[in-house]
């Protein structure tokens, strides 16, 4: 029996019907704004990629290391102030500052995490909560970055891939953000694959056990912040360079780290899929009750996000993608 | 030869009150040395963190493996993973930590349950997997703290043959039990507490005679009178 285990793959081959599943989602995705053409079709699922990614970015501390961050937002402020400064003061390309960006983030993600990943249980949601809007105040306060009223990316009409600007259509906003989704998940994918993400993983599961394996918990918990920071600032370079407006009040909300949240809890908190799925749910649930009921619809959203989590807790915990998940994921037993 | 283990003056305080004084014991290589003690206390004395006071993790790299007595499995991972995670604390090559927990896994008789997740295991089968963990890092010590705790008699049968068997392959272990007859019959040597003192070490016929011991355990005469 030894043998026959040897000679299993390590990962086995999901069955056919999800790689043909996976083709046409692709394909659909790569033909997706010629299919649907108006802008808002195309607005629609620049913000679901783009919270796709945020939403990964969770849950890669989370979902993946069991560390609840709620301070997500900070990163991606980070990602956002960090490519525009460097363009409206010194006119250098948001390429640049997205590598910035993800520096800074990652830089930062160790001064908050040393000292408070030694922290056990809420006690590290908590902190990022506040550390949030302290850096929150911090930027509606910062003279040099605008204040609170913010910054505006100048406009630049001239070599549109160089400055990251696209005025005439959303298209390039839309490729952009399907490339930098394709490039976080491929990394997440082969992270889970990694000794690194067996490890994060013993360690969500049992920390003192990880430990007793030779893992350094501490090390490993500031890692995994890094690496979710880094990916978070990602999405706020691109979200800065859609809208061209920075308002610290919106980007540095705490409303935005919890969502992340939410829609990864929604979908399944680590697993790969999980969050694309949530944000693929509950943007455009978002969305278009804002269109339905106007003005008002903006706390809608949350009333039926509220509504979704508590089916989602009541009826599938670790989220609507641990269905198909466990199904693949485990095999017939071999006799 | 100088043994694989030395513990000397080992003292452990939890606050101001005393767990363990002055405890003194050594353990050769490929021995099995049992820990007995009627108190709790004395018991959370082998936490690998108390012996020298280095992060576990650094003490797991040293080679020193440990059971848990409250089992942790990593119930999101599959049983094959969670052996690969003890596995690769001494190699980064995921097919050569794959290689060394199948084998792990064979040896504790868990094979068939490879591909389940850990959360799906009974007490015994999780007893299995904490043991098949520990061994996949090639540690040059085990430490198992109560093994056969809280399973079925007929589980206890297969899980001495085990430690027996882990012995015969040259594994050094210290036990920390409070079954009497899976001591006896397992450990080549005994160290048994009482009140966080050492009252005997040696063979397990030495100790089972030894008047102290008879004392702390069963009552003197004139105590049961």
């Amino acid at each position: 029996m030894l043998k026959s285990a040897l000679a299993e793959n390590l990962w086995p081959r999901p069955p056919l019907w999800v790689g043909a599943f996976g083709a046409a989602a692709l394909a659909l995705l790569l033909a997706y704004p010629f299919i649907f053409t108006t802008p808002f079709a195309h607005h629609l699922m620049i913000l679901i990629l783009l919270y796709a990614l945020m939403a990964q970015s969770w849950n890669v501390v989370a979902g993946f290391s069991g560390q609840i961050s709620l301070g997500q937002a900070i990163f991606f402020g980070i990602g956002a102030y960090s490519s525009t400064v460097l363009f409206a003061k010194y006119g250098i390309t948001p390429w640049a500052g997205l590598m910035v960006g993800m520096l800074l983030s990652a830089l930062a993600a160790v001064a908050i995490g040393v000292p408070t990943l030694r922290l056990r249980g809420h006690y590290f949601a908590i902190a990022t909560l506040l550390i949030g809007s302290g850096v929150q105040i911090v930027f509606q306060r910062w003279d040099w970055v605008g204040a609170a009223s913010g910054l505006y990316v100048p406009i630049e009409r001239a070599s549109p891939w160089f400055y990251l600007q696209f005025h005439t259509s959303k298209v390039p906003y839309y490729y952009l953000a399907l490339g930098a989704v394709a490039a976080g998940y491929f990394a997440v994918w082969k992270l889970r694959r990694s000794r690194l993400g067996f490890r994060l993983q013993a360690m969500r599961d049992d920390p003192d056990a990880a430990a007793s394996l030779g893992i350094a918990i501490a090390r490993h918990k500031v890692l995994a912040f890094m690496i979710s920071a880094a990916m978070m600032s990602v999405a706020g370079t691109f979200y800065a360079q859609y809208v061209l407006v920075l308002d610290p009040e919106r980007l540095f909300s705490a409303e935005i780290s919890i969502i992340v949240l939410l829609m990864t809890v929604l979908g399944g908190s680590g697993t790969l899929w999980g969050p694309a799925l949530g944000a693929a749910i509950l943007v455009p649930l978002s969305e278009y009750s804002r269109i339905w009921f106007g003005g008002t619809g903006r706390t809608i959203d949350l009333i039926l996000y509220g509504i979704l989590i508590l089916l989602v807790c009541m009826w599938r915990p670790s989220g609507i993608l641990s269905l198909l998940e466990e199904r693949i994921r485990r095999r017939a037993e071999i006799p | 030869m100088s043994p694989l283990l030395d513990v000397q003056g080992l003292t452990k305080r939890f606050g101001g009150l005393t767990a363990n004084a002055n405890i003194a014991f050594d353990v050769n290589e490929g021995e099995i040395v049992g820990i007995i003690g009627p108190n709790d206390a004395g018991r959370a004395l082998l936490d690998g963190r108390d012996i020298t006071g280095l992060r576990p993790d650094r003490i797991g790299r040293l080679g020193l493996a440990r059971t848990f007595q409250k089992l942790k499995p990593f119930v999101d991972l599959t049983v094959t993973e969670n052996v690969m995670v003890g596995a690769l604390a001494h190699t980064p090559v995921l097919k050569t930590a794959r290689e060394q927990a199948l084998e792990s896994l064979a040896f504790v008789d868990l094979l068939d349950k490879r591909n389940h997740f850990a959360r799906e295991l009974s007490t015994g089968q999780r007893k299995r997997l904490e043991l098949a963990r520990a061994l996949a890092m090639s540690p040059r010590l085990i430490l198992m703290d109560e093994v056969t705790g809280g399973v079925d008699q007929r589980s206890v049968a297969g899980l001495v043959a085990l430690v027996r068997e882990l012995k015969q392959r040259g594994v050094t272990i210290v036990m920390i039990e409070h079954n009497m007859q899976v001591i006896m019959r397992l450990a080549d040597r005994i160290l048994a507490l009482h009140a966080g003192r050492r009252i005997a070490f040696g063979a397990p016929d030495e100790v089972r005679s030894d008047a102290a011991v008879v004392d702390a355990y069963l009552g003197t005469i004139d105590h049961a009178a």
